[in-house]
Order: C-alpha cells, then structure tokens, then sequence
C-alpha cells in the first residue's frame, strides 16, 4: 500500500500542531505548579472545572450562561448583517448617496463601540434590547464599508452582460451584484463577528444577570479563580465554534471562488 | 466581389427591415462633450444589414468598433442618429438581440456554472423549466460543450470560455446576433476553431450576426460582407461582398485567389484610412 505525499504532509500539519498544543500546555503547567499562585491555577484543575461546571452541568450551564449569550450576540449580529448589506447596497450603487453618507459613516465607525455603552444604558437601560442594539451598531461599520466597496467595484461588463441579456433589475440585484459583491461582503461578516463577540462579553460585564460575561464576571467577583479562567476558555472555545462556522458557510456560498 | 462606396449606399427603411434587418442612419458619437477630453468617436455611421446576414464589421484599432456595436445594440444612446430594427427604433437592448463581449472573463458569471450561466437569460422570459433545460443542452452541444455543463467558468480554458458565452447567446436565440471582437483573446489555434464553430452554428440556425473585429483574415473568411470604418470619427469607408462559396475551410478558403486577393483590398482600404485617403469627398 503506498501513501500519498499529500497525506503524509498533512499528518506531519497534524502531528506539530498537536505537539506545539501539548508544548503550550506543559508550560503552563509546569509554569503554575512553579509559581503556586492562587491567580494563576493549573490546566487541570481549569480543565477539570470546564468538564465538572459547564459540560456535566449542561442544561444549567446552557440556560443561564450560553444561550442568553448566543441570542444576544446573534441577534446583533444578524440584525446588523440586514441592514449593513441592504443599505450598502444602496449606497454601493449610488454615486451621489455615497458621497452624502460615507463622511458620516467614517465618523461613527471612528466611535470605539464599548464607548457608547455608557449612553446605551441610559437610554435603552439594561435589557437584553441594550446589548443586542450595542453589538449591532458595533457591528454595523465593518458590514457596511465593506458591502459598498465589493458592490462598487462589481465589473461593469457584469452588467452590461445583464443589460444585454435584458435581465430585471430584481434579478440583477439578487443574482449579479450580490453574489459579486459577496467575497468582500464575508470579509465584513468575518471581522465584525469577532467584534460582536468582545461586545457581548463587555455588555455582560457591565449590566447582566446572566451569560457568559456574567459568569466569569462572577467568579471574579467570588474570587473563584478556577472558574474564571474556565470561563475564559468556555469563551475561546465559543468564539472559535462561530468562525469555524461562519468560515463554513463562506466555503460554501462562495465555493466558485476556489473553482 | 464588388466595392461599394458608401455614399452610394442608400437607405432603404421600408422593405428590407420590415423582413428583420438592422439598419443604423448618420450615427454620431461624442464622449465627455464639451470637456478637453472630447472625443469623436463615431461620424456619421450608415449602414444597413439583412436578415440571415453575416456582416463583418472592421477598422483601425481606435475607430469605434465597440462604440458602434453598443450603439447599435442598445446599451448606449448614441449622440445622433438612429438605429431601427426591423423598422423599430432601438432605445433599449432589443429582446431579438444580444451581444457577444470580447471579454469572457468577465462576461460570465464566475459565482454560476456552466449550464447556469447559459440558462440564466432564459429564466427571466418565461421559458419552462424543460424547455429551458433544453434550449441550454443544445446549445452547449453546438459549441461542443457537452461535458462540461456542471463546471464553474473558473475551470475552463478561455477559448471555452468563450464558447460558453456564444452558447449563452444561442440558448437566448435572438435574430440577430452582435460581437464584439469575441475572438480576440484566444490563441490562433483556438480562434480557427471557434471561427467554424460559429460558421457552423450559424449556417444551422440562421442567425443574423454582425461582427466586429480588427483582423481582416476574421473577417473576410467569416462575412458574407465587409464593412470597412475609417479612422475615428468613423464612418463606412466601403462595403466590400465576399462571395466565396460557403462552406469554407481554414486553409482551402485562404488559400484561393479570391480570398487572397479580398484580403488585400480591405488591407489596403484599412491603410488608406490610417493616413486618410479614404477619406471621400465631401466629408467633413
């Protein structure tokens, strides 16, 4: 039996990655036990409470801590997606709307998101409305920016092409600018998930009862050190979940790319 | 073979087009007028052409070919002058008429594959899903495409790329058919073969075609009439009829008299136009 070289480069991939993962964690354990700091626990004891506190706990861990966080960052997220590629459509294929509306938008994305927590709280209070309208408009700029450059860089003969062949303009918005607008619209997709992850987690630390954010918030707060760092992995492993995801269904909406 | 100039041309806008010609009168276009960077593109353009023609279309690089060719189909209003299709004055891309782009590249639809793209003008005219399924098989088959119906444009060659968007163009079957330089970016031994290919399809299907293009070989073997344009502004320079028998062939056809000797007369009108003797009387 032979075995391709493409399959023995990949297992080669595999196997570092695996040794430099094992590398990171022997430091950190061997690093921890040195130290023996309370601020600093060791991987097995966070690792122990993720399995014993998020994962064997799942329906509690599920209700209080990772659905309110998902719902919120979702919604944000996809109320955003909405309106930033409908509008930057808009402004995409207009000149003159662009040149009124773009200096404005330059300013608000300017405006460090977290920053308008403080006047999101007093006006919206502290519900779960503040903090999905506090990762939509963080979220907004990059969707926005990004829709309006793919569309305005679509290539005219796309659309002489579509003139020519004398197809509707629902069509042409729906099969020819979008899907040619579509790699860049991912790329704002892609940095804005992201930034509504950190704005979840702040909006949970600042005013939740429940969520991700609030417990590791809380175990700070109970000085449980093993916990918060727990949270904090339970967050990476969460944030990596949704790019892996996101990423997916990029490879699969845009698979003609890697044709 | 005979040489008409063009002014003797006249333009007869009652019988011939009423059986589905195209006919362009006095075509003039200016870009950014009245800016310093104005230019006279097209200068008083008349030309007519029958239905089940093969015209081609040739000049110097620079006069206007595309100019034209977008002016007659509709995606650009020319600055004066008009252009009727069987009698019917041209304002926006006629339904009976589509154009074949010099760009394949960027005319198909990357994001759709093959057999989408070719279906894709279909399904806005309300064809069935059958009869478009159809309509897209044969005209892959014609361009001999046959295979390759589930591809994305990405992963084929240009030069069947370009058949592609010709079989895009058969699928939508118009009467008349514009090119604009479609075999410009292919390599000669490709553009031989989507030259017979085109031959063939159109002698199968009876299609009207106007074609533009800057090689004269292209177009004395494709037309059944030349249609020589000046430097720009342009204007028709002469109508030149190749009656060499049909079908032709890459290498017999080239190689007769009456090819050689066709070839020549449009060379030397072509560079007449450059230093501008073409120029007749009475122009300006």
């Amino acid at each position: 039996m032979t075995i391709s070289p493409r399959l023995i480069r990949h297992a080669k991939d595999l196997g570092l990655q695996i040794i430099v993962v094992a590398a990171v964690l022997a430091v950190w354990k061997l690093g921890t036990e040195w130290a023996d700091s309370l601020y600093f626990p060791s991987p097995n004891k966070v690792f122990a409470e993720v399995w014993n506190g998020w994962i064997l706990d799942w329906s509690n861990t599920w209700e209080d801590n990772l659905q309110p966080s998902l719902m919120r960052l979702l919604s944000g997220f996809f109320l955003a997606s909405f309106f930033a590629i409908t509008t930057g459509i808009a402004i995409g294929r207009s000149r003159t709307l662009g040149d009124y509306v773009e200096p404005i938008i330059h300013f608000v994305r300017s405006i460090p998101p977290p920053a308008l927590l403080p006047l999101f709280l007093v006006l919206l209070g502290i519900d779960d409305t503040m903090k999905i309208v506090l990762i939509a408009t963080g979220v907004f700029p990059p969707i926005l920016l990004n829709t309006i450059d793919g569309v305005r860089s679509i290539d005219p003969l796309y659309l002489d092409t579509a003139t020519a062949y004398r197809i509707s303009r629902s069509r042409r918005l729906t099969h020819v600018i979008l899907p040619s607008a579509g790699p860049k619209i991912f790329a704002g997709l892609r940095i804005s998930l992201s930034i509504a992850v950190i704005l979840m987690v702040i909006s949970e630390l600042i005013a939740a009862t429940n969520g991700v954010g609030f417990r590791i918030l809380q175990a700070q707060r109970q000085f449980k050190m093993v916990d918060l760092w727990a949270g904090l992995v339970v967050l990476g492993t969460m944030g990596a979940f949704l790019n892996g995801v996101l990423s997916l269904v990029e490879r699969r909406v845009l698979r003609w790319r890697r044709a | 073979m005979s040489i008409e100039p063009m002014h003797e041309e006249s333009v007869d806008d009652s019988g011939a087009e009423a059986s589905g010609s195209l006919a362009a009168t006095d075509l003039h276009h200016v870009y950014g007028r009245g800016t310093s960077e104005e230019h006279h593109a097209l200068g008083g353009i008349t030309f007519s052409m029958n239905k089940g023609e093969f015209v081609a279309i040739v000049g110097p690089s620079g006069c206007g070919k595309t100019t034209l060719l977008r002016c007659l189909s509709g995606l650009m209003a020319p600055t004066s002058g008009s252009v009727m299709l069987e009698g019917v004055p041209v304002e926006s891309v006629p339904k009976d008429l589509t154009l074949v782009f010099q760009d394949y590249r960027r005319s198909l639809y990357p994001w759709l594959r093959v057999d989408a793209n070719v279906e894709f003008p279909l399904k806005n005219s309300g064809i069935g899903k059958a009869e478009r399924t159809e309509r897209v098989r044969q005209a892959l088959e014609d361009v001999g495409l046959s295979g390759h119906a589930s591809k994305y444009p990405g992963q084929l060659s240009g030069g069947m790329q370009q058949r592609v968007s010709i079989a895009r163009a058969l699928a939508y079957r118009p009467h008349l058919l514009l090119m604009d330089e479609p075999f410009a970016s292919v390599d000669a031994q490709t553009r031989a073969s989507l030259e017979d290919v085109l031959l063939e399809v159109w002698a199968r299907r009876r299609k009207t075609v106007l074609f533009v293009t800057h090689d004269i070989d292209e177009s004395v073997y494709l037309a059944d009439r030349v249609v020589v344009l000046s430097n720009a502004p342009s204007h028709v320079m002469a109508e030149i009829v190749v009656d060499i028998p049909r079908p032709r062939d890459q290498i017999e056809t080239k190689a007769t008299p009456e090819f050689v000797e066709l070839r020549a007369e449009v060379a030397r009108l072509i560079r007449d136009a450059g230093t501008g003797a073409g120029k007749p009387a009475g122009d300006s």
